[in-house]
Parts: C-alpha cells; structure tokens; sequence
C-alpha cells in the first residue's frame, strides 16, 4: 500500500482538487451542462504531455472514425464466442446501429458506406488483437464499456472514464485496460481511471489486468499503487480543462511536435517557439546543426 | 528459400500446409538474447545520447543501407506526393477487401473512398485537388487500376482473423532501443502470416521489411509467423515464403547494422561533423536533395520546380543569421507561385543580402 488508503479516497481526492473549485461553479440545481467542469482519462492524458494545451477552447464533440471504432468493437465484443469471429459480429453491429437510436447510430446513419466500412475495419483489428492478448476466444464473461464518474461535492466538477472490459474473477471485479501502444500520458491515465474505480466498485480485485496490443504486455498491476498517481493527474487536468475559459496561465507548458500541431496556443507559446529553435530529435537521435558532406561510403 | 509459387490469392495462401520446421521458442529466446547484447555495445559508449530510445523502423533500416545524409531528411516537412498518396489509398482500400471482400465501388476507388480519406488522410485530397485536370486523371487511373486488382489478389480471407495495419514493437531497455513496424494485412489462422502490400512493384527491399516485420513479431511473442507475403497490385501477383531461421538471423543482423549507423548519424550531428553520404539516383526522393551538395547536377536537373505558399509560414522562430546561403542556387527556382504578401520580415536581417537577384519592379 503505497497510496491513500480506499476508505479517505474521496477526502484526498476533494483535497486535490480544491484548488480547482475556485474555476467552478458552485453546484446548484439546474447547472447547465456546459457550465460543469468534465476532466475526461483523455484530458488526463493531453494534460500529462502539456497541460497548457487542455486549456484549449472546447471542441464540440463530433464523432468520427478514431472516435467511434472502439465503442463498436466492445458492443461486438459482448458477444464473441468460439463460433463467431469479430469480422462477423462488428459486421452485425454495424447491420443493427442502423436502427439504433443513440450516437453510435446516429453515426452510422450519418457517415457514407465507405466510412462505415473503415470504422468496421479498425474495430475488427482492435477487437482481434484484444481477444488475441486475452488468450481468449470467448468475452461473454466480460462486462464491456463501463462508465464511470465522480462529482465534486457542492461543486460543478465532475471526473469521468471508460473501463473497456471488466472480468469477474470469484466474484470480483478485475478492469481490463487496452491502448495501442505504451506512454508515460497513457500511465497517467490509467492511474486516473483506476482511481475512479476504487472510487466507485465495491466488489474489486485488487489489481487490473494492463494490456498493449503493440508490444503484447499483458501486466497485472496493484491498483491501490497507481491511486496516488491517479490524484494528482486528476489535479492537475482538472486544472487545465477548469482554465478553458480563461486561458493556460499558470500551466505548464511541455512542446511535443505532435501535440503542438493541433494546440489552440500553438502560435503564442514562447516554450514552442524555444524548442523549435533547438536542434531536432526523430526517433532517439539528433537531425539537425550538421554538415553533410565527406563520400565515404 | 522455398517459394511457393502456385498461390494466385491470399485466400488461396490459407490453404497452404507448412513444410519445414519453425524456429523454436529456445531458438528465438537465444537471438533475442544476441541482439540485445549487441545493441548494449553499441550504445554503451554512447554517452551524450537523446532521452529518448533510439527507434529502428523500416525505413531506417532502408535509408541507412543507402545514404546515411538521408536520415537527416527525417527532420525536413513531409511532403506528400503522387507515389505515395497512391500507395496510401490502396493500404485503405486493401482494408475494405479484406473485411469486406464482396465490396465494389460505384464509380472510381478514389470517389469511393473520399469520405473515409476526408477522416483518415486528409492530406491526399488536398494533394488531388493541387493536380491539374492532366495529372488528375492519370492519378485516378492509377489508383483504380491497382485497386481493382485487389479483390483478386486478397481474395476472402475473413476466416483467418484478418487485421489491418497493426503495430508491433519490441523494446531493448537495457540497450535503450526500440523496433517498431505496423504491418499491412495479419493473418492469424491457420498460419499467421504477415503481407505487406505495394501499389508499385515489388523491389529488392520487401523480403529485407518482411523479414524485420517477422524478426519484431517473432522475438516480442516467442512465437514466428509461418509465412511471409507479399502483394504487387502494379504487376498483379503475390508472392509467399515460408519463414526460416535464416531470415531472422539477416534481419538481426540488419537491425544492429542500422543501430551502429543511426548512432554514428547521431554523434556526427552533435560533433558539427559532416554526415557520410552516398550519391546515386536514390537522391531522387530524397528530401533533402535540393540542399545536399553531393546530389549530381543530372539528379538536379530532373527535381521538380519548386513552388511555395509562404502565407501560412511561421518564421518568428527562425534565426536568419545563422542560415548559410552561399551554397544555395535560387537561379532555376519558380517563384511564381510565392505568395509573400502574408510573409511577417520584420525580424530578418537582409543586411547581409545580395540585393542584385532580386528585380521586384520598383
């Protein structure tokens, strides 16, 4: 046990985020959805590259293609068994969102059949690859796609994730964490949503199974040691998704390439301008600052 | 190396019994053991390196066994083109065949496939919408041409747990390196089987990527895939092998090959010493071949005129006083096209500047 014990979770987790309370409104009946503070495991994972790029104006949520692929692939997955395949069963679901009315429908009704066909793409591969890392051809012991929140007391301040496959282990509840590939963003992430989960399920395991399709881990990890780490990744988005409508001062600003691309304070941000500055660095070595020139090979 | 050269589809490749023996768990352990040892030599005296792990893709493992100037390009702006604008929608379309083989498009592939490029490569309609109507349509063409031959080449491969471009890598902390690949086409049943699929035809370099594909998969499972595919939708045909031992072993070798390169690259650069180059009709596409004194005049003379947008440029981070222009020949440039009238120079120190190239009519 190397974090909070689970019994003063929420009081370590309301002392966190108390700072935060200060951009929030004060919870009263009738706050309208967008005056509530939402700190998704996603901002958790932008705030964890720059902090400063989460307090970007808010995007209105459009679904696409990358948005959507996972949720149709765990609706599949709900029903894989030996004697189906996940090409089969996406397909299916794809077939039944037709007339389904709720935003994964509304999606597919919306999108023409060559998209449908590309978001049923990716879903198979991410279906296949996560029955395959499980070492089962069977998920129907699986919960799939479980929410989870926690609302600050008194407060329009709400902590929100997704567990993608929960599995019962003699009556205990095991979350099944799945990414593509390993980042230290994506290790902050899964601390939050595993805080959110002590938070919220009584009947737990006391680890998770961590799986990454692209280098094969299957790690189990004790949640009680992530759930210091999970406090202080939901202060610290809290923090940044709070200042969305007055800016990232006070921030920290850490310029990744990619993330810099897309950054609502790409073109103001002195700590971007610097790195741009430095010499580059691609896939562990330096590029730049150099002559080319001698024949020698 | 046994090829097996009576498929005429994937589909027909899931029919294919095995002859020869894999490589064994024990087998693959001991090389993985032998390549870490190698990569910790290599970079143990490497003192000053990047935080970060140094990365061996496919593309390193190519550009150093050519020209090692051409890492350096990694730096440069990605600029799409035709060739490869092309070689992306097939990888997308290559998708829709093997999840959904019975699908044909109405009119054109690349009609066909607008909205999903709208979401998943914007960047090539941009490009087809730059085409004038000429290279427009020899474009489409190509790409309906090499499409269309995909539904004959893959064929109905659903049964074998089919995934499409997926990633695999193999981390060697102790040595503070990393393999990454993504792979094509994944078949899982009954043998796995990787495919990598090429819109142009196949050159000498495929068996080396399949081999590295084969190497990553291998050593990160403990477990080979049992063949090796590759597909040529310009020459229409496939070809199959069976993996051997011996093909892992030429990739391990290729592997601490390009790391002992890449770290070489990188203590030139952080030397200021000149980077090691190897002229030829390579430097055709490379990136830096406007800016590489070795490039032949015959190579230069061949390279597209130049044509930039500068409205969207963002110069407040570049230091003008530091840039060496003495090698740079503006004769043969277009600038035409050069919208400068966005252009913010208040910054830039012309002091320096030989004003006589310059006629702007005032």
């Amino acid at each position: 046990m190397t974090g909070p014990d689970r019994s003063d979770l929420g009081t370590a987790l309301v002392e966190a985020l108390e700072p935060v309370t200060a951009n929030c409104h004060v919870q009263a009946r009738g706050l309208s959805w967008e005056d509530i503070v939402r700190v998704s495991d996603f901002d958790v994972a932008q705030a964890s590259w720059c902090q400063a790029s989460v307090a970007g104006p808010p995007e209105p949520f459009a679904p696409d293609m990358f948005k959507t692929y996972k949720a149709i692939a765990l609706r599949a997955a709900r029903h894989l068994t030996g004697d189906s395949t996940p090409t089969a069963l996406v397909s299916t679901v794809m077939q039944n969102l037709q007339s389904s009315q709720d935003w994964l429908g509304d999606y597919v009704r919306g999108v023409p059949v060559s998209v449908r066909i590309q978001t049923a793409t990716r879903a198979v591969s991410w279906l296949t690859r996560t029955a395959e890392l499980l070492g089962t051809d069977d998920l129907t012991h699986f919960r799939c796609d479980q929410n989870l929140e926690w609302r600050y007391p008194g407060y329009g301040l709400q902590l929100k994730t997704k567990i993608p496959l929960v599995r019962s282990d003699d009556e205990l509840s095991v979350p099944v964490l799945v990414t593509t590939s390993p980042s230290t963003s994506w290790d902050d992430s899964v601390a939050f949503s595993l805080l959110l989960w002590a938070l919220s399920v009584q009947r737990s395991a006391d680890h998770a199974l961590i799986i990454v399709h692209s280098t094969g881990e299957r790690t189990e990890v004790e949640i009680d040691a992530l759930l210091e780490r999970g406090i202080d990744a939901a202060a610290r988005a809290a923090l940044a998704v709070s200042q969305r409508s007055s800016g990232p001062d006070g921030l920290r600003r850490t310029p990744v390439f990619f993330t810099c691309q897309s950054c609502a304070w790409h073109d103001s941000c002195a700590e971007r301008h610097e790195s741009a500055s430095r010499p580059p660095v691609r896939g562990g070595i330096r590029l730049g600052s150099s002559r080319i020139g001698s024949n020698e090979l | 190396m046994t090829r097996i050269d009576h498929i005429e589809s994937l589909a027909e490749l899931l029919d294919v019994e095995p002859a020869g023996d894999l490589p064994g768990e024990d087998d693959l352990r001991d090389l993985r053991d032998d390549i870490e040892a190698d990569l910790v030599a290599i970079t143990s005296e490497w003192g000053d390196r990047p935080d970060s792990p140094l990365r061996i893709t496919k593309a390193r493992l190519q550009s150093t066994g050519i020209c090692h100037a051409q890492v350096l390009s990694e730096a440069e702006p990605f600029v799409l083109d035709t060739d490869v604008a092309a070689g992306a929608i097939c990888d997308i379309a290559a998708g829709f065949v093997v999840i959904h083989p019975t699908f044909e498009p109405a009119g054109d592939w690349f009609e066909a496939l607008r909205w999903a490029l709208a979401q998943e490569r914007p960047d090539i309609l941009e490009l087809v919408e730059r085409l004038d109507p000429d290279q427009r349509a020899v474009f489409l063409a190509t790409v309906n041409e090499r499409c269309n031959a995909l539904g004959d080449l893959i064929g109905d491969v659903r049964r074998s747990q089919p995934t499409i471009r997926e990633r695999a890598r193999l981390p060697f902390d102790r040595a503070g390196v990393l393999l990454s690949t993504e792979t094509d086409i994944l078949l899982r049943q009954p043998h796995p089987t990787i495919v990598e699929l090429k819109s142009g035809k196949l050159g000498p370099w495929v068996l080396d990527e399949l081999r590295f594909y084969a190497l990553v998969r291998s050593l990160r499972d403990l477990r080979p895939p049992t063949f090796l595919c590759s597909i040529s939708l310009s020459d229409r045909n496939i070809t199959a092998l069976p993996l051997r031992f011996d093909d892992l072993t030429a990739a391990a070798r290729r592997v601490v090959a390009t790391a002992e390169a890449l770290v070489d690259i990188d203590r030139s650069v952080s030397a200021g010493q000149a980077v090691a180059t190897s002229p030829g009709g390579h430097c055709r596409w490379c990136r830096r071949a406007r800016s590489c004194p070795a490039v032949s005049d015959t190579v230069l003379s061949e390279l597209p005129p130049v044509t930039m947008d500068m409205g969207a440029t963002d110069f407040g981070a570049t230091d003008f006083g530091a840039m060496d222009v003495s090698a740079m020949d503006v004769s043969a440039m277009d600038v035409s096209a050069m919208d400068v009238s966005a252009m913010d120079v208040s910054a830039m120190d012309v002091s320096a500047m030989d004003e006589g190239v310059f006629d702007d009519g005032s």
